[in-house]
């Protein structure tokens, strides 16, 4: 009997303890911290993809003598997601292309914004609005050199004890003119959970 | 059939059970079981939202369904039930929305720990009243749809590579469910007679046909195939193809697709095997062609049903002692549905089925059953003690109480997602680019659908056939 009731009691401080209404907790952390909620691609892969992409593309001899004279301009193609998660690739794409800019060696074109680029070259040159002399001419846009593109692949394996998953990043820089490859390099990433034994 | 259940509680006092019956309650708080769930059916419960589902009216179906709240055994069913509604309903961005919630819900059940308190605490309180108080378990096959439909979504909302990403989602499902099989069937031979069981039981050998498994499932293997093909991967198209014919070696539309791309891909060795089987691959003729896919969704996958079977139960005394089981069953035999017919340039071309869902399901119960009955013998136990207590406490008033809680509260298990259709059939053919007006008859109905042909390039038709409505959605991938 009084093991019963030490059992519920027990049971009973378990449940408000472990509370079904939980209070939430608001804090800051740093953004660079190594995020290890669950086992799915995070901010930790993307910030280790972003860098080891500009280190490499930069420190590369090749890219060295491209841009010893002249900062080349580049336009990113979007990064295909062939995993089996969705994956923000716009996002990898946006560090990597702010991170190389800031290098101060490459100068970009953003595609994604060639609409609206045109929506507003229209308005000022059709328009009645806009001095005519002060308004931004058509056909005085530069063209890129160099197109980034790249691929991010993964393969997933579970069983009962734990899970697997394998990245792998591969990026290229090929020359729009001649259709080279001029520089590649690809990283891997490997993350494993293991699965409690016991748990709530 | 002869179970041995041992029970370790010794019943003294009422107090006792009290003190019991609110530690399961307090356990099971988390997740909550409405008064309906235990003393209803599952089909009872979506009987109105299923009416309006055959009438085509999918927005009021939709909103018949029970709101989805997190700690509901039926939270993952009622999303994929809201989600299947939205999804016919044209309604992507909302079908999106809720099946990536079951998603989320199943990604995070897979890296759960093995031993689970609270799955303990349901169990217990699934033990005192029944199988209903457990949270939902979607099965494979459900996994499988939940994918392909969430690949459609992303297809209809104009995104491909996020539809790859869900039939990826897909295989890895049906190759853990292989896996999973291997080892439950290794398993499961050591302990059970499975023999004495198949006895009682109704068999559904009319409902699953001659399926291996309940959750290989052809269907998702062509929609990927098919994805596959229009990112311009045709080699993975191919993989996927094959193993949709593996599962389906009599579909014509699949041969053909597996005899054209190993010739595109020069597969020398799979082509000399494959012509040999299906015969050599004729290429097609029109020039600057397109194609054009038809997926046909035809009817609803019927309910479980409950069915009560005595069996001999030995609890602790000497004398087995019959007991009345409530076990789910799929009764009734196949629907057939009446081909898809398309006549163009004087040739006819007729639907072939990829998927049979409703045989699937059978299978899928049939499966699960050996661990079902250990469960509910277990129960019947448990509520016989219950009942002899309280007999015992509270006199006759006491087991008539008993016994009437136990009779209401005995119910089988018959959740499953009934929205889904109870088979899918597929045509395919090439067109000349361009506009084009096809005549499409199913049953003795003639529909004309314009379909607007790129060379090179796959137009794709979802139709939809259930109870009186038939509806289409067509898209370019």
């Amino acid at each position: 009997m009084k093991k019963l009731l030490l059992v519920s009691v027990m049971g009973l401080s378990i449940s408000l303890l472990a509370g079904c209404a939980n209070k939430t907790v608001v804090s800051y952390g740093d953004a660079n911290a190594v995020e290890t909620t669950d086992i799915n691609f995070g901010s930790t892969d993307l910030q280790k993809i972003a860098n080891q992409m500009t280190e490499s593309l930069i420190q590369s001899p090749v890219v060295g003598t491209m841009t010893a004279n002249k900062r080349p301009i580049v336009f990113v193609d979007s990064i295909k997601n062939k995993t089996s998660e969705h994956i923000d690739t716009e996002s990898l794409t946006d560090s990597i292309s702010t991170q190389l800019l800031r290098s101060g060696k490459f100068r970009f074109v953003d595609m994604g914004k060639v609409s609206a680029v045109r929506e507003q070259l229209n308005y000022q040159n059709e328009g009645d609005l806009v001095n005519p002399n002060k308004a931004v001419q058509f056909g005085k846009q530069v063209g890129a050199e160099y197109m980034l593109y790249g691929n991010l692949a993964s393969i997933v394996k579970t069983n009962a004890d734990k899970s697997d998953v394998y990245y792998k990043f591969t990026m290229r820089l090929m020359d729009l003119e001649s259709g080279l490859i001029e520089w590649a390099d690809e990283t891997e990433i490997r993350k494993t959970s293991n699965k409690k034994l016991v748990g709530w | 059939m002869h179970l041995f259940v041992f029970t370790l509680l010794s019943p003294n006092r009422l107090l006792k059970r009290l003190i019991l019956l609110s530690l399961i309650l307090s356990f099971s708080a988390c997740t909550s079981m409405g008064f309906k769930d235990l003393f209803s059916d599952y089909a009872e419960q979506l009987r109105n939202a299923r009416n309006a589902q055959l009438k085509g009216d999918f927005k009021a179906a939709a909103t018949m369904i029970v709101e989805p709240k997190t700690n509901q055994n039926n939270y993952t069913l009622n999303l994929l039930e809201k989600a299947r509604l939205h999804y016919l309903a044209n309604d992507w961005a909302q079908s999106r929305k809720d099946f990536a919630l079951v998603s989320n819900v199943l990604d995070e059940e897979a890296t759960k720990a093995k031993l689970r308190l609270s799955g303990g605490a349901s169990n217990m309180a699934a033990l005192v009243s029944s199988d209903n108080a457990i949270a939902y378990h979607v099965p494979a096959y459900e996994q499988t749809m939940l994918h392909s439909y969430q690949a459609l979504n992303y297809l209809f909302l104009g995104q491909l590579e996020g539809a790859l990403v869900e039939v990826r989602r897909a295989n890895l499902v049906q190759e853990n469910a292989l896996k999973q099989n291997q080892q439950d069937l290794a398993k499961e031979q050591a302990n059970f007679d499975k023999k004495s069981l198949n006895q009682a039981y109704p068999s559904m050998s009319a409902m699953i046909g001659d399926i291996k498994n309940g959750f290989q499932n052809a269907y998702t293997f062509y929609l990927s195939g098919l994805l596959y093909e229009a990112a311009l991967q045709p080699n993975d198209a191919y993989i996927d193809y094959k193993r949709a014919l593996e599962i389906y070696p009599n579909n014509h539309y699949l041969q053909q697709d597996v005899l054209r791309l190993a010739t595109k891909l020069n597969m020398t060795d799979d082509l000399a095997l494959f012509s040999a089987k299906y015969g050599a691959y004729q290429s097609n003729k029109i020039t600057d062609a397109g194609e054009l896919v038809i997926l046909i969704e035809n009817g609803a996958i019927n309910p479980k049903q409950e069915v009560a079977l005595n069996l001999p139960i030995f609890s602790g005394y000497n004398q087995p002692r019959l007991f009345s089981f409530a076990l789910p069953v799929y009764q009734g035999t196949l629907t057939r549905y009446t081909p898809l017919k398309i006549t163009v340039a004087g040739q006819t071309y007729t639907s072939e089925q990829i998927v049979r869902l409703q045989s699937l399901a059978s299978k899928q119960l049939q499966e699960q059953m050996p661990g079902l009955v250990t469960r509910q013998a277990l129960r019947l136990v448990a509520k016989e003690k219950l009942r002899s207590t309280m007999s015992k406490e509270g006199g006759d008033i006491g087991n008539i109480l008993a016994v009437i809680y136990n009779a209401a509260s005995e119910q089988a298990d018959t959740r499953s997602w009934l929205t889904l259709p109870d088979e899918v059939q597929i045509l395919r053919l090439s067109l000349p680019a361009g506009k084009q007006l096809i005549d499409i008859n199913f049953g003795d109905k003639t529909e004309l659908i314009e379909v607007d042909i790129q060379a090179k390039r796959i137009s794709l038709l979802n139709m939809t056939t259930i109870g009186n409505f038939q509806g289409h959605k067509l898209t370019q991938l």
